[in-house]
C-alpha cells in the first residue's frame, strides 16, 4: 500500500476531564483539567506549547454567553495556563474544524505542539436549545447560528433540526431500501453503550454502568419518529484535549503517537430548508468527503480496520459507513448485525462507544479512540492489528474526517 | 389563539413570498437565466449565480418526500401543547429538489407514504398570519396539527 507523503503531522498527547451531566464545575476548570492531562501525556512541560487551537461554539445557551463558564476560548486558556503561544484560532463549528486546522498549523511550522481542546457544556435544566422562540410570534436566536434566516421557513411548524434533523432521512432510507428499522438499528445502539462502559471515562461508565437490552431500546421514549431517546446522545459537561506535532518531534516522545495519513473538510451544502433533513442532501456532503479523505490518504476503505464515525445520532453512523464505502449503500443495517461492529468483529465502530455510548462529548470520544487505537494504547479497549483507522467527526458542513496510521506517512 | 406557533418574520429577500402566503399564494423564485425554480428565496440563482429572480406561483401540488412524528423534546411551548404532531418535508411537482416543510394536516402517522400526493392549503397560526401547508389529497383536512 503506497501512503500520501503529504502529512507530516502526529497525535502524541490526549487528557480529558472529569465528564458531568450538569455544570458541577466550572468548564474553564475542567478544561484546564484536560489540558494539563494531555500536556503531561505528551511528556512535554507547559511551556512547550505554543499553539492553542479551539471550537468555541457552545453548541447551546441561554442567552448568556460566558468564556469559561459556557464556553472555552483560546484566550482563556492562554490566560488560564500562562503560556505565550505564537499560534492562537478559535474556529466556528465542530472540533472537526479546529482539529484539521490544528494539523494544518503544526504542518505549516506555525508552531511545533499545537494544544487542540473542545468544551461542552451542558446547562443542566432542561433546556438545550440554541434556537429559542418566544411566543410573543418572534424567533430570538441566543446563540450564533449561521442558518438563522431559515428559521423563518421551518419554525413555524416545529420543525426542530437536531432530532428532526435524524428522523427525516432515516424516515427516506427506510423507503429507499426497506431497510432500517428500529430493530436493526438496536445492533449499533446496544454496542455502542456496551463499549462506552468499557471506556472508564465516558459519562454511562461513570454514572451509569448498566448495558441497554433490546426492549430497553425498542421500549424507549420516541423523540422524533423513528428515534428514540436512545438514539440521542446524552448531554454532559466535560472537557477534552490533544497535543498535535509533527512526526519528526513525536519521535523523540516517550509514547507511540497517532500519525495524519489523510484529512478532508465539509463544505457548505446549498442553501436550503432540507440541508439537515434531507438523506441525499447528507449522503452526497459525506460522499464528497469519503473521496477527497481516501485520495489525500492514498488507500481506500478495504485498508481500514477500524472506525471512528460520529453518531450524535444513531443515523448518522450509518450515513458515515455507506458514504465511505465501508459497506455498500443500502446494507449497513444489515452489516451492523451479528457482531460485525464489535471490537472484535470484522470492522469495530465506535470501540470507545462514541457519542451514543459515552455521552455529547461531540467527537472528542472518535478522535481519542482512533488516536489512541492506532498508537496502540487502548488498554483493554485495543483492537489487534490496528494499522490505519478512519475518524469522521460532525456532520455537513462543520464535519471533516481523517485516517490515522501507526506509521509515519 | 393566545398560543401559537413561533411566527415567519420575512426579510428583504423573503418578504415577497410571505407577502404571497398572506395572499393564499404559494410563489418561489424562478431564475431568468436558467429558468431554475428556487425555494427558499434567495439573494442569487443557485446554479447559475443570476440575479434576475422573479416569484411565480406554484400549482401547490407534490408529494411527501420525507416524514416524522415529533413525540417528545419539542422546545416551544405550543408544540409542546399539541405534542405528538407531525412534521416532514414534501417535494414539489413543478421540480425535482423543491422542498417545503409540512405538519400535514388532517393525517396520522400511520397515514404517511413518501410518495403520497399532497396539496397545499393555507393555515392561520395566529390572527391573520398564513403558513403554507401540505395535506395528503383526500385526506380530511384539519385546522389542527395533529
Amino acid at each position: 500500500m503506497t501512503t500520501s507523503n503529504r502529512h507530516s503531522a502526529a497525535f502524541v498527547g490526549f487528557g480529558e476531564s472529569r465528564v458531568f451531566r450538569g455544570p458541577d464545575v466550572p468548564l474553564g476548570e475542567l478544561t484546564v483539567e484536560a489540558s494539563l492531562e494531555a500536556i503531561k501525556d505528551a511528556g512535554l512541560e507547559l511551556s512547550q506549547i505554543d499553539g492553542l487551537v479551539c471550537t468555541p461554539d457552545a453548541p447551546f445557551s441561554r442567552g448568556r454567553s460566558a468564556d469559561g463558564i459556557e464556553f472555552v476560548s483560546t484566550s482563556f486558556m492562554k490566560n488560564a495556563l500562562g503560556i505565550h503561544p505564537r499560534w492562537c484560532a478559535d474556529v466556528p463549528g465542530t472540533i472537526a474544524n479546529s482539529t484539521l486546522a490544528a494539523i494544518r498549523a503544526v504542518e505549516a511550522g506555525e508552531c511545533n505542539y499545537a494544544l487542540l481542546f473542545r468544551a461542552l457544556h451542558n446547562p443542566g435544566s432542561g433546556k438545550y436549545g440554541h434556537t429559542e422562540e418566544k411566543n410573543s410570534g418572534e424567533i430570538e436566536m441566543s446563540g450564533p447560528d449561521a442558518n438563522f434566516a431559515i428559521e423563518q421557513f421551518r419554525a413555524s411548524y416545529g420543525l426542530y433540526p437536531p432530532a428532526d434533523g435524524a428522523a427525516l432521512p432515516w424516515s427516506q432510507y427506510q423507503a429507499k431500501y426497506g431497510s432500517g428499522s428500529r430493530e436493526q438499528m438496536a445492533a449499533l445502539v446496544i454496542q455502542s453503550r456496551k463499549n462506552g462502559l468499557a471506556y472508564e471515562g465516558s459519562y454511562w461508565a461513570r454514572y451509569k454502568p448498566i448495558e441497554l437490552s433490546i426492549d430497553d431500546y425498542l421500549n424507549a421514549r420516541m423523540v422524533s419518529r423513528p428515534v428514540s431517546i436512545f438514539d440521542c446522545d446524552i448531554p454532559v459537561q466535560g472537557a477534552g484535549a490533544f497535543i498535535i506535532t509533527t512526526a519528526e518531534r513525536a519521535a523523540d516522545l516517550a509514547k507511540p503517537a497517532a500519525y495524519v495519513h489523510g484529512i478532508a473538510d465539509g463544505v457548505p451544502a446549498r442553501r436550503s430548508i432540507t440541508v439537515d433533513e434531507a438523506l441525499e442532501e447528507q449522503m452526497e456532503q459525506n460522499r464528497d468527503i469519503g473521496r477527497r479523505l481516501w485520495a489525500d490518504a492514498r488507500c481506500g476503505p478495504a485498508d481500514i480496520r477500524l472506525a471512528n464515525l460520529y453518531d450524535g445520532f444513531s443515523i448518522m453512523t450509518i450515513l458515515w459507513m455507506e458514504a465511505f464505502g465501508l459497506c455498500g449503500e443500502g446494507e449497513a443495517f444489515d452489516f451492523i448485525q451479528g457482531g460485525t461492529i464489535a471490537p472484535s468483529g470484522r470492522l469495530p465502530i465506535n470501540p470507545s462507544g462514541g457519542n451514543l455510548g459515552g455521552g455529547r462529548m461531540h467527537g472528542i470520544n472518535h478522535l481519542m479512540d482512533g488516536m489512541l487505537q492506532v498508537a496502540g494504547r487502548s488498554g483493554a479497549r485495543q483492537v489487534n492489528n490496528v494499522d490505519l483507522a478512519v475518524v469522521a467527526l460532525g456532520m455537513g458542513w462543520a464535519a471533516g474526517a481523517l485516517v490515522l496510521g501507526k506509521s509515519p506517512v | 389563539m393566545s398560543l401559537h406557533p413561533p411566527l415567519p418574520v420575512a426579510d428583504e429577500i423573503s418578504k415577497p413570498y410571505w407577502d404571497g402566503i398572506q395572499d393564499r399564494r404559494l410563489l418561489v423564485q424562478r431564475c431568468a437565466g436558467c429558468e431554475r425554480l428556487q425555494f427558499p428565496p434567495d439573494a442569487a440563482c443557485g446554479a447559475c449565480a443570476s440575479t434576475e429572480l422573479a416569484f411565480v406561483e406554484m400549482s401547490g401540488e407534490g408529494a411527501v418526500f420525507s416524514f416524522s412524528q415529533t413525540v417528545s423534546g419539542a422546545r416551544h411551548p405550543y408544540f409542546q401543547s399539541i405534542s405528538p404532531y407531525l412534521v416532514g418535508m414534501v417535494e414539489l411537482d413543478e421540480q425535482k429538489g423543491l422542498i417545503f416543510p409540512s405538519n400535514f394536516p388532517g393525517s396520522e402517522y400511520s397515514d404517511l407514504e413518501i410518495g403520497a400526493a399532497v396539496k397545499v392549503e393555507f393555515q392561520e397560526i395566529a390572527n391573520g398570519v398564513l403558513i403554507p401547508q401540505f395535506g395528503l389529497v383526500g385526506a380530511a383536512g384539519s385546522k389542527g396539527l395533529k
